[in-house]
């Protein structure tokens, strides 16, 4: 089944909610309906997208700083997802530089409690980009010729 | 609305399919209560952005996939 699929069932109760005057139903029926990816992203499994929906639940109970850091090892070398998760740090009002600091800390094995919240990023960056050389430096290194 | 009564009144909806031979309907609601379990004491306002930041992370999961 499609997320689609889901949506088309909850505009279904949301009819029968709206011809019964449950309106509180209703209304949240059709909040979870219209939070549902649009264009390409409905068309993804349902139990993928359900999977992540639990694990953002469950983030939001966790403390801000171990999503992102969750976020940042899953990304492993790819360079888009770690700048999305890099960017959505950035953006997330909630995250004090506290969460920043234990977050460089986590992601990269040590960071300075005096260092301002830009040299944090700036040293995540950094970190990153190392291990994505070191990977490319080891992959050239395999593929030369001895002389 | 509590996500609890939410999960109840699709639990009973899901009983209803399944009683009219749709399981995968009933499958897919109860997918759904499974999924908001862990926010069973919050207020379904409160849980629509964990739906949208899933929906945002789909959508750039797919974007890399199909840059690949």
């Amino acid at each position: 089944m499609r997320v689609r699929d889901l949506r088309g069932l909850l505009r279904d109760l949301e009819r029968i909610f709206g011809v019964s005057g449950a309106k509180t139903q209703q209304d949240a029926v059709a909040n979870v309906a219209d939070a549902l990816p649009h264009d390409r992203g409905q068309e993804q499994d349902l139990a993928v997208y359900l999977k992540k929906v639990e694990e953002e639940l469950a983030d939001d109970a966790a403390p801000p700083s171990a999503k992102y850091v969750r976020r940042l090892r899953e990304a492993g070398l790819a360079e888009d997802a770690f700048l999305a998760a890099l960017n959505s740090i950035e953006a997330d009002k909630r995250i004090k530089k506290a969460d920043l600091l234990a977050i460089a800390q986590a992601y990269t094995g040590s960071a300075d409690r005096k260092a301002s919240v830009r040299s944090l990023l700036k040293q995540m960056r950094a970190h990153f980009y190392t291990k994505l050389y070191e990977r490319d430096a080891n992959e050239l290194a395999k593929r030369a010729t001895p002389v | 609305m509590k996500v609890s009564q939410l999960r109840a009144t699709l639990e009973e909806f899901a009983t209803i399919h399944e009683g009219t031979g749709s399981k995968e309907k009933a499958d897919a609601l109860r997918a759904l209560a499974q999924a908001l379990k862990a926010a069973d004491k919050r207020e379904v306002k409160e849980v629509i952005p964990a739906f949208e930041r899933a929906a945002a992370v789909a959508i750039s999961a797919s974007g890399l996939a199909s840059r690949r």
